[in-house]
Parts: C-alpha cells; sequence; structure tokens
C-alpha cells in the first residue's frame, strides 16, 4: 500500500523532470546557428524548396507553438522526421535503441556481479592486501575512459590473443532469431538457437566488460566503503559477542543496509554508462544508437538531436525510478518519510 | 582548519596515504610537463602542422619513445602538448561551473521554500540527461570552438554543485552560528558567502581536485566522437580516435595518449583521496 503511493510519487516527480528535460533540449535545438532548413537541403536548394521545409518543420511559427506542437506530437509518440535520414525520428531510434539496451543491460550485470562481490571481499578484510589490490582496480576501472578501455580490450583479446570478435554485434554467417524483443541474445535464447546465442554472447563480452569498468570501480569501492561504515555499528559487534561466523555478519546484517546507498550511486551510473556506449559502440561498431546520435549531432539535425537526448533521458528516469523501488522495499524509513 | 593543506597537521595525515602522495608527485609531473612544455619535449615544433614524410608511422624508438604518427610527428611531443589543452579545459570549466553550482545551492539550501524547490527541480532536470549526452547535443548545436567546448562542459557540470552544497547548507542553515549572525543582522550575502560556505570549502575542495579529472576524462571522451578542438591542435582524445582507426598495426597511436589520459585522471583522483582524508572524512 505504502509502496504503491511511493511508486506513484516517483513517477510524477519523473514525469515532470521529463517534461524539463524536454523543454531544455527543445530550447538548444533551437539555439542552433543559421537555418535548419537550409543545412538539411544543403547549398544546392532553391529558396522555396527552403521555404517549404521551413513551413514543414513549423519553424515560421513562434518557439511556444512550436513547442506545444512538438509536445502534442510526442504524446502520440511522434519525434518528427530526421532531417538525416529522411526517415520518422522515432522508427530510427526504435531500430537502433535494442542493441544499445543490451549493451547497457551487459554492462550493467557485469558491474553488478563482479563490483560487489570485490566490494565484499574488501570491506571483510580491511586494509588487507586483498582490500589494496581491490582499492587498486577499481580506481583504474574509474580513472579509465571507456573508450581507452574498448581499445586496450580490443588490441589484446581480439587481436593479440584472438579471443574474441573484433567488431559487431553477431557473425555475418549467423542466422538471426526472429525479432520478439529486439535483444538478441534474448531472442535467440527463446528461440533456442544456442549457436546463434553464443555468437552473440562471444560479440558482446568485450564492449560490455569496456562499459562496465568504470561502474565496476564505483560500485567496489562504495560497497566497500559502506559496508566498512555498518562494520563499525554496535549491532555488528554484538552479533560478534554472540559469536555468530564473520560470513553470517557480512550476508545477513552488513550486506544490506550497505547496498540501499551503493544502489542510489549505481542509479546514477547508469546516466554514464548511457553517455559512455555511445563511445564504446563506436569503437566496437556495435550498430547501437551512437552511430545515429553522433551523426545526428554532427549534422545539426534538429528533431534527431531532441529525439535521441529524450529517448535517453526517459530510459535513464525509469532505470532509476526502478533502482528508487528497489532501495524503498529494502529500506521502509524511505517508504515512511513523507508521513 | 579550513586551509588545512597548509598547516603541519593537514600536510601530516595527508602524508601518511602513500597512495595520495604518489599521486601529488605524479600531478606535479604532468603539470610541470605541461606548462614546461616547449623546454622539455623532444620536437616541440611537431605539436603544430608539421610534416616529416621521412619518418612516418615509426614505432617507439629512442628518437621517439611514443614513436610517430602518420605524418611524421612525435607522439611523445603531442602528448605532452595534449596535456597543456586538457588542464586549462578542466580548470576553466569547473571555474565557470564550481562558483555558479555554489552559489545556487547555497541560495536554495537558505532559502528553502519555493526558491529552493524551482532550483533544485531545474537541477533535477539538468541531472537527468546523462552528462555525456547532454555536451554534445549543446556541441552538436553550437559551432565547434573551443569556448563553446568550454561553455558545453560546464552546463553540464554547475548541478553537482548545487546538490552537493543544497543538502549540506540544509544541516547547517538552523545552527546556533547561523541564528547568531541573523539576530545580529547580518546580510543574506554575508550570511551565505561568509558563515556557511567556508564551512563547506573542505568538501568542495575535494570535490573540485576530483572533478578536474573527471572534466579532463569528459572532454577527451568529447574529442574522441569528433566533438572537440580542431586540429592540429594536440588533443588527447582526437588521438586516440586517430589511432584507433589503424590497430592493431600501429597500436602505439591510440594506446600512449590513451594511458596519458588514464594517468592524469589517476593523479587528480587520488590528491582527491588524500585531500578527503586530510580533511577528515575517510575510513
Amino acid at each position: 500500500m505504502h509502496l504503491w503511493r511511493y511508486f506513484l510519487g516517483r513517477l510524477l516527480g519523473s514525469l515532470i523532470v521529463l517534461f524539463g528535460v524536454s523543454i531544455l533540449i527543445f530550447g538548444v535545438a533551437r539555439l542552433i546557428p543559421g537555418d535548419p532548413a537550409r543545412i538539411a537541403l544543403g547549398p544546392m536548394a532553391s529558396a522555396e524548396q527552403v521555404e517549404l521545409m521551413r513551413e514543414r518543420l513549423r519553424l515560421n511559427e513562434p518557439v511556444v507553438v512550436q513547442y506545444g506542437e512538438f509536445v502534442r506530437d510526442l504524446l502520440r509518440g511522434d519525434l518528427g522526421i530526421s532531417l538525416y535520414t529522411k526517415r520518422p525520428v522515432t522508427s530510427d531510434i526504435l531500430s537502433t535503441l535494442p542493441a544499445t539496451f543490451e549493451l547497457v543491460l551487459a554492462a550493467a550485470l557485469i558491474m553488478t556481479l563482479i563490483g560487489v562481490p570485490l566490494g565484499i571481499v574488501a570491506a571483510r578484510h580491511r586494509h588487507s592486501g586483498v582490500d589494496r589490490a581491490a582499492n587498486l582496480a577499481a580506481l583504474l576501472g574509474v580513472v579509465t575512459p571507456s573508450f581507452v578501455w574498448a581499445i586496450f580490450l580490443m588490441l589484446v583479446f581480439a587481436f593479440a590473443l584472438d579471443i574474441f570478435p573484433i567488431a559487431g554485434r553477431v557473425s555475418r554467417s549467423a542466422e538471426l532469431p526472429p525479432t520478439v524483443t529486439g535483444l538478441l541474445l534474448f531472442d535467440s535464447a527463446i528461440a533456442g538457437m544456442w549457436s546463434t546465442f553464443f555468437d552473440a554472447v562471444r560479440h558482446i563480452v568485450l564492449p560490455a566488460t569496456a562499459l562496465a569498468m568504470g561502474g565496476l570501480g564505483t560500485a567496489a569501492r562504495l560497497t566497500r566503503a559502506n559496508m566498512s561504515e555498518v562494520y563499525d555499528r554496535q549491532y555488528v559487534q554484538l552479533a560478534r559477542a554472540f559469536s555468530y561466523t564473520e560470513r553470517e555478519i557480512a550476508y545477513k546484517y552488513a550486506l544490506r543496509p550497505a547496498m540501499v546507498p551503493t544502489l542510489t550511486i549505481l542509479g546514477l551510473d547508469f546516466a554514464i554508462m548511457l553517455g559512455n556506449a555511445f563511445l564504446v559502440e563506436m569503437v566496437f561498431a556495435w550498430p547501437g544508437m551512437a552511430r545515429y546520435g553522433v551523426e545526428v549531432i554532427i549534422r545539426k539535425d534538429l528533431n534527431g538531436i531532441v529525439g535521441t537526448v529524450l529517448v535517453i533521458s526517459a530510459f535513464f528516469l525509469i532505470i532509476n525510478m526502478i533502482i528508487d523501488i528497489i532501495v524503498a522495499y529494502m529500506n521502509p524509513r524511505i517508504r515512511f518519510q513523507d508521513q | 582548519m579550513i586551509l588545512g593543506i597548509f598547516s603541519s597537521r593537514g600536510w601530516y595525515r595527508y602524508r601518511s596515504e602513500p597512495l595520495a602522495v604518489f599521486g601529488l608527485g605524479l600531478l606535479t609531473a604532468i603539470v610541470l610537463m605541461a606548462v614546461l612544455a616547449p623546454i622539455v619535449t623532444p620536437y616541440p615544433e611537431h605539436a603544430g602542422r608539421f610534416v616529416d614524410f621521412r619518418n612516418t608511422s615509426q614505432p617507439p624508438n629512442w628518437r621517439h619513445w611514443f614513436g610517430t604518427d602518420l605524418v611524421g610527428r612525435d607522439v611523445l611531443t603531442r602528448v605532452v602538448y595534449g596535456y597543456r589543452i586538457s588542464l586549462v579545459i578542466g580548470f576553466v570549466v569547473l571555474g565557470l561551473a564550481a562558483p555558479l553550482g555554489i552559489t545556487l545551492g547555497l541560495v536554495a539550501g537558505y532559502m528553502g521554500g519555493r526558491t529552493g524547490t524551482v532550483i533544485m527541480r531545474i537541477t533535477d532536470v539538468f541531472l537527468a540527461i546523462p552528462a555525456l549526452v547532454l555536451a554534445m547535443a549543446v556541441l552538436g548545436v553550437l559551432e565547434r570552438t573551443l569556448i563553446n567546448g568550454l561553455l558545453a562542459l560546464a552546463v553540464l557540470w554547475w548541478p553537482w554543485y548545487t546538490r552537493m552544497v543544497y543538502n549540506q547548507t540544509r544541516t547547517l542553515r538552523h545552527e546556533e552560528f547561523v541564528v547568531a549572525a541573523q539576530v545580529v543582522g547580518a546580510s543574506h550575502a554575508h550570511i551565505l558567502f561568509r558563515e556557511i560556505l567556508p564551512n563547506l570549502l573542505p568538501s568542495v575542495l575535494t570535490k573540485f581536485t576530483l572533478d578536474l579529472g573527471f572534466v579532463i576524462l569528459v572532454a577527451s571522451a568529447l574529442s574522441f566522437l569528433g566533438l572537440g578542438v580542431e586540429p592540429p591542435t594536440p588533443d588527447l582524445g582526437s588521438m586516440v580516435a586517430e589511432g584507433a582507426t589503424y590497430q592493431p598495426d600501429m597500436w602505439w597511436l591510440p594506446v600512449f595518449p590513451g594511458l596519458a589520459i588514464l594517468l592524469v585522471v589517476l593523479a587528480f583522483n587520488l590528491v582527491g583521496d588524500g585531500l578527503r582524508s586530510m580533511f577528515g572524512d575517510g575510513r
């Protein structure tokens, strides 16, 4: 019941923020110097053609009217026509989004499954060699740009050792499963096409690892710091006095309260990963949103820019909402704080 | 106490962290190299438009420690010059973003009420767009000049300071020293900047140091995507991007500039961590 109310409150908050994002990015896109219609059509177009394009883009109307019509179209899922591909922005984005989503999801999985245990081990053996090594590894993860990770991993594991493929999402020869979710790993698994599945796994390992490295370090350091704090609490001492084993203390008492602040920050890490996905996708020629996003930005395609930023922000807000709800579920104090 | 870095006790605490000392040494070396680039680099003329077709694409050797690029320029020289631009970007961006973000955070936290809510909602909007994506959008729209690049990065960095300062101001605003200042009739400006702000300086200084590294990291990501400074100015991110096309045969082209970015971000991080534990927040 209370969780439900909390969820509705968060949903409303996210929608308000998304509304703000749409105003912000719409405003930014209108800062383009020169005439977007002229940029889209090129120098050879006649004045009439440019005028027609301006009409189609509603550039002759006041900005407020433009924004109103933009929101009306947006609510119907229409983000306008890309001036670069000449196709609807919505379909352009929908065709590339699943690949990016899959990559970010895989990275998040790697980040959590390696980063959190690393932090737990470091916290349980504070100031030991393991702790120092974990700290250093975490630090290296944070300070290295993801495109540098991507290039290092590619040089070592794809070129030198030849364990993983160099680029792409799946081998050219692979048989593609019918599209259900657009997530290749998922689709090929439910279609039972295991050779395609394993081929896709081999392709995603390096880009996902490159993308995960930054967050992995943060996850490890946060888990360690927050667990260390819990270890200093009296109830942990009490548990020790009652001769609980260190393993029990770690997993039953220290981990759960430590995960609450950790999770919240990891939600913010998602934003970083969504941005970094652009870099990693460029290195590994991953067929996601990156190429499209960079292309529309370089070509000053205003509908494309607005659409890309809006979709990525919505994606980020949804993920953060989910994380907030998990956190609220784990920590009743957050749920009840308004009462 | 606030500028404890200059006190012997602060320095003692800082010195007790070996990694922080290492970071400070690394940072000093990088800054010195960047400042003295025309003197310390072996081929200063290679930083600009320079072509030597007899020496193109040499792997690392005794004359060119980091090898040479496609038109025969010394990669080591260009990396050192790349540090110059990176450091300038870091300081200018935060020099713009931090004061703005701090002021807004102080006002929002101290005033509270409607003013505070409006400021914090706007902050939320900026934080809801992944930083790199926002910077790309702003840069894509504007002319691609160094000034605009700096502005784009500043636009995405101020909200972090606002949020941090806001939270801390909220906890301080009912403290007795603030109330005392109110009672004797101090102005809002005095209370914000002379009473509250000094208490926040340790955390602001720590964040500033850590962020210098991260601004450099994001700036290099932008130039990696082709949204950075124009050639022939040496820039670490675009050097990596250029070199990435020619791997694995010319691995030295992306690897050394990549390592250079890693080292400077690492240095700022270690120093920031050192400052944090010096100010007594470490465990």
